[in-house]
């Protein structure tokens, strides 16, 4: 493993999403309400990229994969408890050190939290895994082993549908009147909307 | 520890940045491996106590799941943690706020009630992360752009139960 190249990868990674806004609590919160879907919109560019990039690389076999296993009950629950800690901090594992970085004093509580829920977890790991860890574990498996299908073919596939969407996606869905910037876009034919 | 109002928020345009973090994910999958945070939390506790404690943190049987040593990923924490700040400084967008303004306007000013639910939170993350086994960045962003099912499943969980606590947390208010 290459420690400079990760630091490098690092560095990058904490910059872009320092400067898209993802480390901002009201950017988190409006995509958890889906009030301002950005950072879904951003989320999913990002992955429909990677996606069809590492179906590219898989393709010329030069892709480095980790698959996670799927042990079903512990990803979901783990999910459902994680989705709770996204709203109540808003803010992630790796957000909340960007906010933290930024000065931001309640991600520093977020970072503070976390490091206390990871220990525990750690203390607790020998009596949950034989409940959650140990069952229903589908082990490393992928969308194209699922389908019997190569990596690269679902990556790109994938990729193309979830960049697609990330495109299609309204940003502000369910706004009920038009903000002033779509009135602009609109312009004509929301006026003659309005009259007939 | 005075709530200092928001920069004004002159943000990376988020098409850009999706492609930029793509492009990104793509060369560490193609140099090194894909994009990982939650597990340093847990390393760096391993880090930390095998110092004060070896035999004790050498019979724990996670810290053998991630280790206790220096890893790729703790060096990509570090760099996440060093690049969040040098680009809040180069974009002049520093923020010494406490409070978040979506948070005030719904709970009020005071620092001690949005620390006490934000440490809450970080609580919920980190564990909920541990037991899945990954984050948003390990689960998620490389998960699914991998096609791995956990991911999948992951992302499902985090959403079902975020839009739900979000949506009754803030009901309403625009």
């Amino acid at each position: 493993m290459n420690l400079a190249l990760a630091f490098g990868v690092g560095v990058c990674f904490g910059a872009l999403l320092q400067r898209v806004g993802a480390s901002r609590h009201e950017l988190i919160l409006g995509t958890l309400r889906l009030r301002d879907l950005t950072i879904l919109k951003f989320l999913l560019l990002a992955i429909g990229v990677a996606a069809v990039g590492t179906g590219v690389l898989a393709a010329f076999g030069q892709a480095h994969f980790a698959i996670k296993p799927a042990y079903v009950a512990g990803v979901l629950l783990g999910g459902l408890v994680f989705g709770v800690g996204f709203a109540l901090s808003g803010y992630c594992p790796g957000t909340c050190l960007v906010a933290s970085a930024e000065g931001r004093r309640d991600a520093w509580f977020t970072v503070a939290g976390g490091f206390l829920g990871a220990l525990v977890y750690t203390l607790a790991f020998p009596a949950l895994k034989p409940l959650l860890v140990d069952r229903w574990n589908l082990g490393p498996v992928t969308l194209g082993q699922v389908l019997h299908l190569s990596p690269a073919v679902p990556g790109v596939v994938v990729g193309l549908v979830l960049i697609a969407v990330a495109l299609v996606l309204p940003r502000t869905p369910g706004a009920r009147s038009p903000t002033a910037a779509q009135l602009g876009e609109a312009g004509e034919g929301v006026a003659l909307g309005q009259k007939a | 520890m005075k709530n200092t109002p928001e920069p004004p928020a002159r943000l990376l345009d988020w098409r850009l940045g999706g492609i930029l973090l793509g492009l990104l994910m793509t060369a560490a999958i193609g140099l090194l491996r894909p994009i990982g945070v939650s597990t340093s939390y847990c390393t760096t506790w391993g880090m930390a106590l095998d110092r004060v404690a070896p035999r004790w943190t050498a019979a724990q049987p996670y810290f053998k799941v991630v280790g206790t040593a220096v890893s790729g990923e703790v060096m990509l924490v570090l760099g996440l943690i060093v690049g969040g700040l040098v680009a809040a400084m180069l974009s002049r967008s520093r923020s010494r706020s406490a409070v978040p303004p979506l948070w005030g306007a719904r709970f009020g000013p005071s620092p001690a009630l949005r620390f006490a639910v934000a440490f809450a939170g970080g609580f919920l993350l980190l564990f909920g992360a541990r037991l899945a086994g990954g984050c948003t960045s390990g689960h998620v962003l490389s998960g699914i752009s991998q096609l791995a099912l956990s991911g999948m499943v992951f992302a499902a969980g985090v959403f079902a139960s975020g839009i739900v606590v979000a949506r009754s947390l803030y009901g309403r208010l625009s």
